[in-house]
């Protein structure tokens, strides 16, 4: 379906973020990663509702990782990008190179060597 | 480093989806930095913000992972099992329970049924009924529920407030049908026209407004018309009563059971009134009849007393103060906290309806208690499954509801079990209690509710107090077995049993008491010998006037001792009140008077102490002879008194006359009634068919060939008394009824107390058996270094026998004060002896003991290789 293959502004920014964040990619360091980065509040219920339905969507996986005595003894779950989220994010990234790309030269007179 | 606050944690548990631990996790890490950074309030703040924030998670994540039903089988299966395994655990819980809400039930119905009474007749809190307080002379004085002829007349149109006044005579008589069927009639009403008015009783033919305006009209209620005529249409019948014919005007439904008083027949005073004496109809001061008002508003009762005093004083010309004190008696307050003379049926006790009703609870929290103890004791069995559970990743809520399926499974086989005992109890309990009860709980809501309610809170409160135990505790010591009972919680244990034992000593002691009571009643000489006496109602005038040659005639069989007459029941009545004086310048004094027969004393077997007794060689007993009893000799204050002159009253068929009688004799003072009350002072005269009647017979028979010797007077009493039915009474039976409601009590309270007792020992039963099981290895070990049987079993039940011990301690005090006040019902008690406590406390122990014994005795004689080597 046409919605399922196309990604969220929001759902965009956690994937990538997740890949910056490689092995450390857990729910508070990515809101924490987004916020620092991308100088934006998250909540941690759109985070973690994002997080969860992209994993429903197949394009993150988690596992939790072991308990500590930090954390009131909760244990942190991990997330990657799957193969078919990564495809995924690279269709959106292209999607919209394309689009730059077919943008007439001088419409955009403020960034005229975008291409 | 510091945690959030217990609340927000809390709300977080709540916010947060059990399947998602990693999500409180980063809530608690962020919490930590935030603190760090900006301090406790603003942390707490944005923790609560986020929280509210992952809410909806809550409803997305659900529907794929909460699959409840598949869970709920397997708790069912576990359950099964589990109560499979531990039997015994199981009968105990089970049996425990179904008593006790059995006897739950049970006393809910009896308590309902007595809170009942008189609330069916519609506006019924607007009726009252008219009470006096009567002078006996002197400061003497004393409550009855009758009231003279006279107080109707009296405040009709004089009192504020008052809308209808009705009298009541209740009555029993033979009843004449068809000419030649009859039928005795022990419930019969003489009411005023207004009757219907007062108690508004459905009709269900006539109309009550003008039913029994009519002189010669009667109503009858819907099962005497079925059982004089067969039918429901009988407007327009006659029936007899003393050979005048009354026309059936109404049938009214049955008056209910819960009613204080009963009647099938009603008749109008009006139509009835030439047969009352002129002294009922003419004497202020007499106690013949009841009076019931209705009123438009509620009356105040010291306005009411004060108006009453007032009218007497104008309308009957009473100054003194001997002048009757009359007050008001709401009818719903009648059953339970009216306990008068002449009431008109046997009413019930409030502080029965109170101790049966905390007895009921009591009986019911030992059982809980009882089923809680033993679920968590059992459940420190079970630390392994709920540890290995736990280490699976089992949800709180999934293990508490395991418990919960099995508490639930108990619980609602125990009210199964509870209800079909109910129902097997009821005509039994019926029997003692005297009631005619019925146990329907779909019908009937609140009970229904009830047991729905107790069923839900056992299933609940039981399942949740082993989950919570040991959900509490530490994972792995469950998973090592090493799982302790901690201290804190074993005092509230200690703490229980001290409670269910106080209960057990406190029943058995009470019961004691009450035994020894019934026992001493029994025993007390009554100064009169009952046993072997045929009491028989004359039922009519006529009867009463052949009285001479019916004692002729009986006295030819040699089984017939003797034969007396008196006026009335001499089991019930204690007589007349009529005014004497010692002289005429003295004032008059009441005294309650009993007009006797010759040879009554004699038949009676009471001892004449002084003079003699009523004799026909002298023929002036008849209008002169008085006897006294010793209380009356007290009470008129006389010394010597045979000889004395006594002035008192006669009634001579139409008119009284003064009587100025002699004292032939003293009698010793003697039981007519029972012991709650002392002898009073009483006087005897004789009576004839020109004077006084006589209303019953007494014949005192050889306790040989009894049944042969009640034939004989029946056929006697057949060839001259005619027609009437021959109705007689043993007198010693009719001396028993009197006790009837200490025999109750008494049959209760040993139902009581055993059950408790048994809830008891059971529950310390079941306790042993884990402690027994606990302890296996401590015993082992404890053997082979040369702990001998003797000392091993000290060491397993010192503990609870002290409990016990303490629970005596408790018992006794609560037993002795509720007991003291008890006896205070009787004029005549027993002390309470010591040995009652000290053989209820080693009975107690005793069972406790034996309760404790079996498993110790198992643990400490099992061979120490087979307990050392279990693992």
């Amino acid at each position: 379906m046409f919605s399922r293959n196309n990604l969220g502004e929001f759902e965009e920014i956690v994937m990538l973020t997740i890949g910056v964040l490689g092995e450390e990619a857990y729910g508070l360091a990515i809101k924490q990663e987004i916020e620092t980065r991308l100088k934006r509040p998250v909540s941690m219920g759109a985070l973690h509702t994002g997080l969860y339905r992209l994993e429903e969507k197949g394009y993150l996986k988690s596992k939790l990782g072991k308990p500590t005595k930090v954390r009131g003894g909760k244990p942190k779950r991990f997330f990657i990008v799957t193969s078919g989220g990564q495809k995924a994010l690279k269709k959106a990234m292209e999607s919209r190179q394309q689009l730059w790309n077919d943008i007439p030269e001088g419409v955009f007179k403020l960034f005229p060597t975008m291409k | 480093m510091n945690e959030p606050p217990k609340i927000l944690l809390w709300f977080l548990d709540v916010c947060c989806p059990d399947s998602r631990p990693d999500l409180k996790g980063d809530f608690l890490e962020l919490y930590e930095e935030r603190q760090a950074e900006k301090g406790g309030l603003y942390s707490n703040r944005k923790l609560l913000r986020d929280a509210i924030s992952v809410l909806p998670l809550n409803f997305i994540i659900k529907e794929k992972q909460r699959k409840p039903i598949p869970m709920f089988s397997t708790n069912l299966k576990i359950a099964r099992r589990n109560l499979l395994k531990n039997r015994l655990n199981t009968i105990i819980n089970v049996t425990g329970l179904s008593v006790s809400l059995t006897i739950c039930i049970l006393i809910t119905l009896f308590v309902k049924d007595e809170l009942s009474f008189d609330k069916h007749f519609a506006d019924g809190d607007l009726v009252y009924r008219v009470a006096g307080n009567y002078s006996q002379g002197g400061p003497n004085r004393l409550n009855s529920a009758l009231t003279t002829y006279l107080v109707k007349p009296m405040i009709e149109g004089n009192v504020e407030g008052l809308e209808v006044v009705t009298r009541a005579d209740f009555q029993s008589d033979v009843v004449m049908v068809n000419g030649d069927k009859q039928y005795m009639e022990d419930h019969l009403l003489f009411a005023d026209s207004t009757f219907f008015d007062v108690f508004k009783v459905p009709f269900l033919k006539g109309d009550p407004a003008t039913a029994i305006d009519d002189p010669n009209s009667v109503v009858i209620d819907q099962p005497t018309a079925i059982k004089y005529f067969g039918t429901e249409d009988v407007l327009g019948k006659l029936v007899n009563l003393r050979g005048k014919e009354f026309q059936v005007t109404g049938v009214f439904k049955p008056i209910p059971h819960n009613t204080h008083f009963t009647c099938n027949l009603i008749f109008p005073i009006s139509g009835v009134k030439q047969w009352y004496a002129d002294w009922i109809l003419t004497n202020a001061s007499g106690t013949s009849l009841y009076t019931y008002i209705r009123t438009k508003h509620h009356l105040d009762q010291a306005t009411f007393g004060t108006t009453l005093t007032e009218l007497i004083r104008k309308n009957w010309g009473w100054q003194d103060d001997g002048i009757p004190r009359y007050f008001l008696q709401p009818l719903r307050s009648i059953h339970l906290e009216s306990n008068f003379r002449d009431e008109a049926g046997v009413n019930g006790n409030i502080t029965t309806v109170y101790i049966f009703s905390i007895t009921a609870i009591v009986i019911f929290v030992l059982a809980c208690i009882n089923f809680i103890n033993l679920t968590v004791a059992g459940s420190f069995q079970r630390g392994k499954e709920v540890g290995m559970k736990k280490v699976m990743g089992s949800s709180t809520r999934a293990q508490v509801g395991q418990f919960q399926t099995e508490s639930f499974l108990v619980a609602g086989v125990s009210t199964i079990i509870a209800i079909i005992l109910v129902v097997l109890i009821m005509p039994l309990f019926n029997e003692i209690s005297g009631k005619a009860l019925q146990f329907n709980p779909i019908a009937d809501p609140v009970l229904g509710l009830m047991i729905t309610g107790i069923l839900l809170f056992i299933g609940f409160a039981a399942g949740a107090a082993p989950a919570i135990v040991l959900l509490r505790s530490s994972t792995i010591g469950m998973l090592k077995d090493t799982l302790q009972l901690k201290t804190g919680r074993s005092y509230i244990r200690s703490g229980l049993i001290v409670f269910q034992f106080a209960i057990s000593v406190t029943l058995i002691s009470c019961t004691l008491i009450v035994t020894n009571q019934i026992r001493f009643i029994r025993n007390t000489n009554l100064g009169i010998d009952p046993e072997a006496v045929v009491m028989v109602p004359f039922q009519t005038e006529e009867i009463s006037a052949r009285f001479e040659s019916m004692k002729t005639e009986l006295l030819q069989n040699k089984n017939v001792i003797s034969v007396a007459a008196s006026s009335g029941k001499v089991t019930q009545a204690v007589g007349n009140w009529r005014q004497y004086k010692t002289d005429s310048t003295k004032d008059q004094v009441n005294i309650p008077s009993i007009v006797v027969s010759h040879d009554f004393f004699e038949t009676m077997k009471a001892q004449i102490i002084d003079g003699r007794s009523f004799s026909k060689e002298y023929s002036t007993d008849l209008l002169q002879g008085y006897i006294l009893n010793e209380s009356a000799v007290d009470f008129l204050n006389m010394k010597d008194p045979v000889g004395q002159d006594l002035i008192g009253t006669t009634f001579t068929g139409s008119k009284w006359f003064l009587r100025q009688g002699v004292v032939v004799g003293v009698v010793k003072d003697f039981h007519f009634a029972s012991l709650h009350t002392k002898v009073g002072p009483t006087v005897f005269c004789l009576g004839s068919n020109q004077t006084e009647t006589l209303g019953w017979m007494e014949v005192r028979i050889s306790s040989e060939n009894m049944p042969e010797t009640v034939e004989a007077i029946k056929s006697t009493w057949a060839r001259i008394a005619g027609d009437r039915d021959f109705i007689f009474e043993f007198m010693d039976e009719a001396v028993a009824k009197h006790y009837q409601a200490e025999d109750r009590f008494l049959k209760i309270f040993t139902t009581f107390s055993m059950l408790s007792i048994m809830l008891g020992g059971l529950g310390l039963f079941g306790l042993t058996a884990f402690m027994a099981k606990r302890r296996t290895k401590e015993i082992g070990i404890r053997r082979v270094m040369g702990a001998s049987t003797g000392i091993l079993i000290q060491l397993m039940s010192k503990d609870f026998l002290k409990l016990v011990a303490i629970a005596n301690l408790i018992g006794w005090p609560i037993a002795w004060y509720f007991m003291n006040n008890w006896l205070k019902n009787f004029a005549y008690q027993t002390s309470i002896s010591v040995w009652v406590f000290v053989g209820t406390g080693v009975a107690v122990l005793a069972i406790a003991f034996g309760s404790i014994l079996y498993h110790s005795l198992k643990v400490a004689t099992t061979n120490p290789v087979r307990s050392l080597r279990s693992e």
